[in-house]
């Protein structure tokens, strides 16, 4: 089932928390909305599932305008970030509430919910209570529960906000996995970047209840349309200089390429990917190493140049040979990101 | 080994113990402990007394009076609650404060001012007389001033326990297709069951221990409109003080008990 969103807007008291959002998502598949806090992708959430209404704009689910149905009427399966479960019911009996209201039969409704808990990985729990379960599992639970009325649309707000950085990585996997096999249209909402570019379709940023972009995971992160885009996606420095003679930026201690011809004087703010600069030992360079962190297969580097401070990932490999306050040369591979500064 | 180390000496907890102690004994035990000799000094006299001048007719009257209370101000409390924590509308604030009134005012105060309302001449004396209600001095008058000195306990905690909870259970409820009244049944009043059984005991307590308002606005006739509370005044009064020590240990008792039916410390699980 498709979900369109024409041109939605909602305000709170003076707060415009949308401000003309539209979106359209294919039957099946999965699309994150990302963005910082406070930027409105909850309320667009909010909105499709029928718990809040837009003050203007339409929403469509399956080619019907639903903007006059509430939430129950919708069939849209909804998890919240802080689960949400009843507390004061069991886990098979939170899963079978969607089934109970739908007069489904008891005994069917215990079977299907103990059968949905086998799948999300919960077997032996559902006697439990929710208060006796770990974040992670309550959410599974909770997710269970959604989809326990076969919903052909699934809306997830912040599922793994209140997880730990483990479980989350985990359970996003699994969600991918669970998205494949059940089918349902899904929407993501989440502030953490890894999570939207690893599981999902489409990506579609969000900011100040606008969108900043709207693309593919590699779009998003190789072609980004705007500096915010930029800026929020992977880790970044952010240096600001005029454009030499010879048509180099210089900022940052660094001199950059700049993609096309720009005039000599222009002031620019370019946006650099860590993994850009390329940083090697030079007891001539001008720059300083200030802490060099292991990651996997790379090393976080921290550095000053010329009074910046930057940051940059390279192979493991060659970071063995950086200490902190060995003398180093960066440079930046590639022509860079850079963006007009506004007066 | 960590040192062990107390964060106040050994002496001055016992002492802070001992006066805590000596402070409760002191205020609450001492005077239970009289009441409790006094009746056992000569039962027979307090069972006679109760009796003969109407003490059980009394009791049994205070009793009817807090299932009453239980019932109206459950029913009006519980939507007074959820009115109060899940709407915004104009005139909130005020009447978030107006709740507490009947807490803040003396009983007397009101009793005297339903008095002026339905006594001769008063605002609303023409309604009751045609509707055939005699208000004053006479069990409507109990009715009213019971309920309105029990108005705030059920609003209370049930909006407490709502504020605290949140939507995100209904809204969850919502979207797995569950209609408003499922919603209400099956989501938030199991959420409020704790607050209804506070609100229960708060309101039967202050419904049997209500003195002032029920003695302007009934009169403690007797066989009539004679309370618990006003029984034991009347009994002090007319000198029959086996009586009075024998309801008064009975109340004591009662309230004793609903106490312990209260929930202690940590909300009870499920």
């Amino acid at each position: 089932m498709g979900i369109v969103a024409k041109n939605l807007h909602k305000q709170f008291g003076e707060t415009r928390v949308i401000r003309g959002v539209s979106l359209s998502v294919e039957p099946g598949e999965m699309v994150s909305l990302l963005g910082p806090s406070g930027g409105g992708k909850s309320t667009v959430l909010r909105i499709l599932a029928g718990l809040e209404r837009a003050d203007a704009g339409e929403v469509w689910l399956d080619g019907q305008r639903v903007d006059h149905l509430d939430a129950a009427s919708r069939g849209v399966g909804f998890v919240f970030q802080h689960y949400a479960l009843f507390r004061h019911m069991r886990v098979v009996d939170n899963v079978a509430f969607g089934l109970k209201v739908r007069k489904v039969n008891p005994d069917e409704a215990r079977r299907r919910a103990e059968a949905l808990l086998a799948r999300v990985g919960l077997g032996g729990l559902s006697e439990r209570w929710p208060d006796e379960l770990s974040g992670g599992q309550r959410q599974r639970v909770a997710l269970a529960r959604a989809l326990a009325p076969a919903p052909r649309v699934l809306l997830l707000d912040e599922p793994f906000g209140a997880l730990d950085a483990r479980v989350r990585a985990d359970l996003r996997e699994w969600l991918r996995r669970l998205h494949d096999e059940v089918g349902a249209t899904t929407v993501l909402v989440t502030h953490d970047q890894e999570e939207a570019l690893s599981v999902s379709d489409r990506v579609v940023l969000v900011r100040d209840g606008l969108i900043e972009q709207d693309g593919s995971p590699a779009e998003i992160v190789d072609s980004p349309r705007t500096e915010f885009v930029a800026r929020f996606v992977g880790e970044v420095n952010v240096v600001e200089g005029v454009v030499d003679a010879e048509g180099l930026l210089v900022a940052g201690g660094l001199r950059l390429r700049v993609p096309g011809a720009v005039k000599a004087g222009t002031r620019l703010r370019a946006v650099l990917r860590s993994h850009e600069l390329q940083v090697l030992a030079d007891p001539a360079g001008r720059g300083v190493v200030r802490r060099v962190v292991p990651l996997d297969d790379r090393a976080r580097v921290e550095l000053t140049l010329d009074g910046a401070s930057l940051v940059a990932r390279v192979p493991r490999a060659e970071a063995q040979a950086l200490h902190v306050g060995s003398a180093v040369g960066v440079a930046s591979q590639g022509p860079a990101r850079v963006w007009a500064i506004e007066a | 080994m960590t040192p062990r180390r107390r964060t106040t000496p050994r002496g001055v907890g016992l002492v802070v113990t001992a006066a805590a102690l000596l402070w409760v004994v002191g205020l609450v035990g001492v005077p239970l402990g009289a009441l409790l000799f006094a009746v056992a000094s000569e039962p027979a006299r307090v069972v006679s007394e109760l009796v003969e001048q109407g003490g059980l007719d009394a009791l049994g009257r205070s009793v009817g009076l807090a299932v009453f209370a239980v019932l109206v101000s459950g029913v009006t409390g519980t939507i007074g609650g959820i009115v109060l924590a899940r709407q915004r509308f104009w005139g909130r604030a005020a009447l978030d404060v107006a709740v507490d009134l009947p807490l803040a005012v003396s009983p007397v105060i009101v009793g005297l001012a339903f008095v002026i309302l339905y006594g001769r001449g008063g605002w609303l004396e023409p309604l009751a007389t045609a509707m055939g209600v005699k208000v004053l001095f006479a069990t409507p008058g109990l009715l009213l001033a019971t309920v309105f000195v029990c108005l705030p306990f059920f609003v209370r905690e049930v909006a407490l326990v709502l504020e605290e909870v949140g939507t995100s259970e209904e809204d969850a409820a919502r979207t797995l297709g569950a209609s408003e009244w499922q919603v209400f049944m099956w989501v938030t009043l199991p959420q409020l069951r704790g607050a209804l059984r506070v609100g229960t005991l708060l309101t039967v307590a202050r419904a049997l221990g209500e003195f002032g308002a029920v003695l302007v606005l009934g009169g403690a006739i007797e066989g009539r409109t004679q309370t618990a509370t006003t029984f034991v005044h009347t009994m002090m009064e007319e000198r029959h003080d086996a009586g009075a020590f024998g309801m008064s240990l009975i109340l004591a008792a009662m309230t004793a008990l609903l106490v312990q039916a209260l929930p202690t410390g940590a909300r009870t699980k499920h």
